[in-house]
């Protein structure tokens, strides 16, 4: 059926392994390569969880002073925790006005 | 001839096992492992003939059902892992254009080879390829690094023919881009610098066909010379499928053939001697097969000739069978899919056809007795339509759905025209490139033998009994 030499033989048994041994690599190789995350993109990264925030962190933003973030503090206590950042607009101090100026500052995790 | 030729018994039975990989319902390490054992197992049997040669020939059989199924086994950062994605749901793609893009009706379809995709927030790692359908004005090139904006979805197919057509290519999605705003262009390009080149002269020998020959004619000269045949009226190409000559369309063996004779013959007007002409003639001939966009037909070409060209180099015989079963393994082993393509299967059986059968045919009507030069030289151009056709019947009939008994008497008149076509758009190609004063008459002469080969083809159906659908 094959008529090959001693030479032949070998030079096929070498290809042979060599081969066996690429798509083994090759197959281990897409095996074991995850779909990893290599970015976060997230907009919501300057954001201030209204959950977490401090009293000084929720100062920070532009039209919150140190009362009208003791009551959202208190809100929150009472309330245990914030559902959406709408709820904002039932504390005293917080009119829709103001509401639209500062409700892209937070975010609920 | 099998006997002598180790490695035809080798290929048949590795395209055995990439077939009986698609039948057999097993997975990829278990046939892995059972190779390993059998190529141990040749290593100690190696001094005996008979063994060796059995354990040989099944490790050939497995290595096939392997390289199938390790193509098949994809990732899990696959792009196809995101078929969930095929909904109204848009995401964003980055990765490189990989293949020259084709414009149709303005818009521009190309295939994109996915580096990372974003979904919601995160940007995940991704590989694999996706085709690209865009609705911009500005041109798109092999190489170019873009970001995308689009829906992925799964083709569209009216049968799952298409679907199974570009899932054996390594395609599972396509992504609609709206416009040009939903395309970021980086300035970076990726891609093999050798495509790029030949991917250029691509471009240059269009333009010059273009330039000196009217838009039908510049079509067919383009898919002769070029392998591209989205310019050709749609019903032309049906026209020569119903007459069987629809192969004078696709680049293969005999415009290797004729880039091969054309630098060589330079070559030897330049004094080079025959050694230096044909080690110089071989990367120019993978240039081609670049060029024409690779295909199985052109590889299988390429490949044959390379062969002939090393065995005159190392003075030895080069033998055809031996070539043509190098070819098919390197084919397959870079695309085992590729034995299930329509070009490949009718490239190899058209060649194996001719070059088994004709020469038995031929001596069974012992023709090399004939004494009329001019009859022996028609009636053999006859018999090689003939074994062509022989060869390539069954699968004319199966894929096409079509019968056509013409295709004797029309090869025997169309192939000669077609040779002349390509020898006269190589000429213009290469006056366009370099001589452009010859360009013009070059070009008027083309368009006067692409109108006969359209007249001579629309003559042939129209005969009685020319052709029938199944």
């Amino acid at each position: 059926m094959l008529n090959l030499s001693k030479q032949e033989r070998q030079v096929i048994l070498f290809l042979a392994t060599v081969a066996l041994a690429g798509m083994g690599i090759n197959f281990l190789i897409k095996n074991f390569s995850s779909n990893k995350v290599i970015a976060c993109l997230s907009r919501d990264v300057s954001k201030i969880d209204l959950n977490q925030a401090d009293k000084n962190t929720l100062m920070s933003v532009r039209g919150i002073g140190e009362k009208l973030a003791r009551r959202i503090l208190e809100y929150r206590n009472q309330q245990e925790r914030f559902y959406s950042p709408e709820e904002l607009k039932r504390i005293k101090g917080i009119t829709n006005y103001k509401y639209e100026k500062i409700k892209d500052e937070f975010l609920i995790r | 001839m099998f006997m002598k030729r180790p490695l035809v018994t080798l290929t048949v039975i590795f395209s055995l096992g990439i077939f009986s990989g698609t039948k057999i319902a097993v997975s990829f390490i278990p046939v892995y492992l059972l190779a390993g054992v059998i190529l141990v197992l040749s290593i100690l049997v190696q001094k005996y003939r008979f063994t060796f040669n059995i354990c040989v020939s099944f490790l050939a059989f497995l290595a096939g059902i392997i390289l199938l199924k390790n193509t098949q086994y994809l990732p899990s950062s696959h792009i196809s892992k995101y078929t969930y994605l095929a909904t109204e749901k848009s995401c964003a793609v980055k990765g490189f254009i990989n293949d020259e893009s084709e414009e149709e009706n303005n818009f521009s379809s190309f295939r994109f080879n996915v580096e990372e995709i974003q979904l919601g927030d995160l940007n995940r790692n991704a590989c694999g390829q996706i085709i690209v359908r865009t609705k911009s004005s500005k041109n798109f090139h092999y190489g170019q690094q873009l970001i995308l904006f689009g829906n992925l979805r799964r083709p569209f197919s009216f049968n799952q023919s298409y679907r199974d057509y570009l899932a054996r290519q390594g395609i599972w999605l396509v992504m609609h881009v709206k416009s040009e705003a939903d395309v970021i262009r980086l300035n970076r390009d990726k891609g093999f610098k050798i495509k790029k080149f030949a991917l250029w002269i691509k471009g240059k020998i269009e333009s010059a066909i273009f330039k000196y020959v009217s838009e039908g004619a510049a079509g067919i000269l383009e898919a002769m010379i070029l392998g591209d045949k989205s310019h050709i009226p749609g019903f032309i190409i049906d026209s020569m499928v119903k007459t069987g000559t629809i192969h004078i369309l696709v680049v293969s063996g005999f415009n290797v053939g004729i880039v091969a004779f054309m630098v060589l013959l330079s070559l030897k007007l330049l004094r080079f001697p025959k050694r230096i002409r044909i080690i110089l003639a071989m990367p120019l001939l993978i240039l081609y097969c670049l060029t024409t966009g690779a295909s199985s037909p052109v590889v299988r070409a390429t490949i044959m000739a390379l062969v002939f060209m090393f065995a005159y180099l190392l003075k030895r015989e080069a033998d055809i069978y031996n070539s043509l079963a190098l070819s098919g393994m390197f084919i397959l082993a870079i695309a085992p899919q590729q034995l299930f393509d329509i070009g490949f299967q009718l490239s190899f059986a058209s060649v194996v056809s001719i070059v088994w059968l004709y020469p038995k045919i031929r001596k069974i009507l012992g023709l090399k007795h004939l004494k009329i030069k001019f009859l022996r030289f028609t009636l053999e151009g006859c018999l090689v339509s003939f074994s062509a056709w022989l060869g390539t019947m069954g699968f004319v009939a199966y894929y096409f759905k079509i019968f056509s008994p013409i295709t004797v008497l029309a090869n025997l008149v169309i192939v000669p025209l077609a040779s002349l076509i390509t020898l006269c758009g190589f000429s213009l190609a290469l006056a366009g490139l370099v001589f452009p004063v010859f360009a013009p008459w070059l070009g008027r002469s083309n368009e006067f033998l692409v109108l006969i080969l359209i007249s001579l083809n629309t003559l042939f159906i129209k005969l009685p009994g020319a052709y029938s659908y199944l």
